[in-house]
């Protein structure tokens, strides 16, 4: 059953994966080229229809996959580039420094993401970049504050004071010690994050404060859809929203119990 | 006549369905006490957990556990929760995690009366404070409002002896009862278990590692070993002259006090015969005199 | 330290981080590199032109002097003025507060009395079927955005059986509770739905750790049926955890109740915040992003308070 489910989650990210490869040399149709035929239901030649301007959705959903991952990608590398640095820094460093990282990891914890990508598009213009970069800020405070837990842990143990006695440099420690210790449990925290940051990429697109209007995502399709003339274009973007969070989500706990059998749910 | 009667209870786990149990039959009568002798990781906690039904969903159980007629090992949960509590309770080895966290200990005893028959508030709270006080927790009425994070460990197992006769049942099974407690407190609580037994008239089954504990509290005593009993008998027949090696070796362990300095410890092991042997010749050879020792007689009650 | 101490110290923990949070907003919205004035007039725009905008919105004051306005003026509830409009923010506010707080305040309970109910039974038969079909349903659930948890309930509801609205809103005030009720179904629920797949997994693991308790063997021993047992003795104990998530949750819960706003369309604070962020109309953004985050604050200060309520180890830890 788990295999199973891991599985399923590995085939769900790979047909992500390969969509947004595969359209960036090849889509049925040109993803933005407007035609006639609107609103057209799934057919051999529109396989998953066409929207209000006539533009083909299959080639869009395809292309959209694109953002999608390129957004979570970069936003989960941005949280964890400046969240676990500061984490190790909390967990090891002055009592000060760590005091002053963790309410700072607080205020940001209040700011829901949503909100900081509005304040961002608000002052600089809503674009992908302001999406991407509000997400990944909005993420920082999640891997610091595992960052700095594992940090403690891994602290207290004998070898680490034994290498301290010794008088390894502290940043000699962070990086011999600390950090590959607390690796798995970042890559844990990684796939969470995915597909945490795939959701609130999609609620941003769906807000109309990511992409420009010319660049295909899945939330803004969604956006754009008529819910009354053809419901099947809104239904189709929020599957592949769904299904792709799923599948990562699937994939997130598959790492989990692969990188770290103690953190399985037991019974 | 028995008032606990198990009729060949096997009882095995999950999908390997390793073998816990092997046709164990063992029977209490009206007001016995019986001590349960075994090693960990021998079944004594399984047993306990069978005849209470309180088994994990992953458990199989064969066999019959006939209690006063009734064959507990085929009633349902509904049923079965009737006579817990009421006939039948239990007294758990962990003290510390057994009481509710977030509710008061008056009212989790208060629970026990409500639970199984009609009773005004007032009368519940009467009898609450009444066995309180019975069991030796002083000042009853400030105890039942206490949580129990308020209590010590000693308090806290009293107010689970408590609990356990409230209903005036035919049948306490204790389950290691002082094994987590500091050592006079031991005393203390078990002087408690002891009198309270006595003036209740409940048969009991009591279960331990410690011969000390059973010699004292038991008039006859079983010993489980591997799934199963093998000897039973008065506590001054086993103890005086064990039978089966494995109670051999059971007693000569106990007595480390008796090891010479620089001399090798004693395991189970070294009693038996080299047919029981799994595997023989592994120890290096105990010095003679522990075998002489512990073969008959030389095991005396420590009260 | 009394009990009242230590709610002293989370009231205060609680204004200090409302305040560094106005900071960050205002920092974010004002400090940034970029001119408004020179966005909202265009890159054609005399430099003349500019600098009359922004004496006229007064941007060309010290950025500490227009901070201490703001946060003075919002002590006495006046979030300022729209630089495009001239209108009062606060009245801007004000119409739309209850439809943001009513889809809150209505989620809130609402997801637990369904997640507590379906996390009892998905811990209780977690071995068999029924177990396992509420567990799989929540992992999907925690994957439906809320936007398309509305987008199909619209589509279902409103297209297809033409049952409920969608696209507009029925004020309670106005237009009675019927109409008032008719118009919220929806976009609750949606919300709903999506908040108690999450609430599910944890009241479940919640559940499952109370049944591994030597406490929960203890009321099963003293005469409690396995259901009854859990409940009795498990829900309390769970509930630490479950406020815990519900604390998380509320930020979360209010961007949900900003994206239902754009489903159904309904006048709410979210509607006025991407409103106004479009038309970069900052002063309105920084208000209604302060009130979001006090909300979250105050939500988390009071969730708290709640832990004291249901555990009372932690009222005795306070005290000794």
């Amino acid at each position: 059953m788990k295999r199973f489910t891991v599985l399923f989650g590995l085939v769900l990210a790979g047909i992500v994966a390969l969509s947004a490869l595969v359209s960036l040399v090849w889509t049925p149709y040109n993803p933005n080229l407007v035609s006639s035929s609107r609103y057209s239901p799934p057919s051999w030649t529109h396989i998953l229809g066409t929207d209000r301007l006539g533009m083909d959705t299959f080639s869009r959903i395809m292309t959209g996959a694109q953002t999608t991952l390129v957004v979570g990608i970069l936003a989960v590398a941005i949280a964890a580039l400046i969240g676990v640095p500061l984490g190790i820094i909390a967990g090891m460093g002055r009592k000060v420094a760590g005091e002053l990282i963790g309410r700072a990891s607080d205020v940001l914890f209040a700011l829901p993401t949503l909100l900081l990508a509005v304040l961002l598009a608000a002052a600089k213009g809503a674009s992908v970049t302001t999406a991407t970069v509000a997400i990944g800020i909005a993420t920082i405070p999640v891997f610091q504050r595992m960052a700095r837990a594992a940090t403690l842990t891994i602290m207290s143990q004998d070898y680490v004071l034994a290498a301290e006695v010794s008088g390894t440099p502290r940043s000699m420690i962070a990086l011999r010690h600390v950090l590959p210790n607390i690796a798995p449990l970042l890559g844990v925290q990684a796939a969470a994050s995915f597909s945490m940051a795939i959701l609130a990429e999609a609620g941003l697109s769906y807000l109309g404060l990511s992409a420009s209007p010319t660049t295909p995502t899945w939330g803004r399709m969604l956006r754009d859809a008529n819910l009354f003339a053809a419901p099947l274009q809104a239904i189709i973007p929020g599957a592949a929203i769904a299904l792709a969070v799923l599948g990562f989500n699937l994939l997130g706990d598959g790492v989990r119990d692969y990188l770290d059998p103690r953190l399985q749910e037991v019974r | 006549m028995s008032v606990l009667d198990v009729k060949d209870l096997s009882v095995d786990f999950g999908h390997h369905r390793n073998l816990v149990l092997d046709k164990v039959s063992l029977a209490v009568d009206d007001g016995q006490r019986l001590g349960l002798v075994g090693a960990s990781g021998s079944g004594k906690t399984v047993l306990a957990s069978a005849i209470m039904g309180l088994l994990p969903d992953n458990a199989h159980i064969s066999g019959e556990i006939l209690f006063r007629g009734t064959n507990l090992a085929s009633l349902g949960d509904r049923e079965f929760s009737k006579i817990r509590g009421r006939k039948l309770s239990m007294v758990f080895q962990e003290p510390m995690t057994a009481l509710d966290p977030t509710m008061k200990v008056g009212l989790q005893a208060a629970e026990l009366i409500s639970l199984h028959r009609d009773s005004n508030p007032m009368a519940t709270r009467d009898r609450v404070e009444q066995v309180f006080d019975r069991v030796g927790l002083s000042d009853a009425g400030k105890v039942t409002n206490a949580y129990p994070h308020e209590l010590s460990g000693g308090q806290r197992q009293r107010v689970i002896i408590a609990m356990a006769l409230m209903n005036r049942p035919a049948l306490v099974i204790c389950d290691e009862p002082t094994t987590a407690l500091d050592a006079t407190v031991q005393t203390q609580v078990l002087d408690v278990l002891d009198s309270e037994l006595a003036a209740s008239g409940a048969a009991c089954l009591f279960i331990s590692h410690d011969l000390n504990l059973v010699a004292r509290m038991c008039n006859e005593v079983a010993v489980i070993h591997a799934g199963r009993i093998v000897e039973r008998g008065t506590t001054e027949d086993v103890l005086n002259s064990p039978r089966h090696p494995y109670t051999r070796g059971l007693l000569a362990t106990a007595r480390i006090d008796q090891v010479e300095p620089g001399e090798r410890l004693p395991v189970i092991e070294d009693f038996y015969t080299p047919d029981d042997r799994d595997n023989a010749g592994r120890h290096t050879e105990l010095p003679r005199r522990w075998v002489s020792q512990y073969g008959p007689r030389q095991w005396r009650r420590s009260r | 330290m009394t009990l009242l101490g230590a709610f002293a110290r989370r009231f205060a923990v609680f204004l200090g981080t409302a305040l560094v949070a106005s900071v960050v907003i205002f920092v974010i919205v004002q400090a940034l590199p970029g001119d408004v004035a020179q966005a909202t007039l265009g890159l054609g725009a005399t430099p003349d032109a500019v600098e009359a905008l922004r004496q006229k919105w007064g941007l060309d004051r010290p950025l500490l002097v227009r901070y201490g306005e703001w946060l003075l003026g919002m002590l006495h509830g006046d979030f300022g003025a729209s630089y495009l409009t001239g209108q009062s923010v606060s009245g801007q506010i004000a119409p739309r507060l209850a439809i943001t707080g009513w889809l809150v305040a209505l989620s809130i309970p609402l997801s637990t009395l369904v997640a507590v109910p379906l996390g009892l039974v998905a811990a209780m038969m977690r071995r068999r079927g029924l177990g396992a079909i509420v567990n799989g349903a929540s992992h999907i659930g925690l994957a439906i955005p809320v936007f398309f948890a509305g987008a199909v309930l619209v589509i279902v509801f409103s297209v297809i059986l033409g049952w409920l609205p969608a696209n507009s809103y029925a004020s309670l005030m106005t237009k009675g509770f019927s109409d008032w009720a008719r118009h919220m179904v929806l976009p609750v629920a949606s919300l709903v739905i999506v908040q108690s797949c999450l609430l599910v997994r944890y009241v479940r693991a919640g559940f499952i750790d109370v049944l591994t308790e030597d406490y929960y063997r203890t009321a099963r021993s003293v005469g409690w049926t396995k259901w009854a047992g859990l409940v009795r003795h498990g829900l309390r104990n769970m509930a630490t955890s479950l406020v815990t998530v519900l604390g998380m949750q509320t930020a979360s819960l209010l961007v949900g109740a900003i994206l239902v706003e754009r489903v159904f369309v309904l006048p709410g604070l979210g509607s006025l915040l991407i409103d106004s962020v479009l038309n970069r109309d900052l002063m309105t953004v920084q208000g209604v992003g302060m009130l979001l985050v006090f909300a979250v604050l105050a939500i988390n200060f009071v969730v708290d308070l709640l832990y004291f309520a249901i555990d009372p180890r932690l009222r005795r830890q306070v005290r000794a």
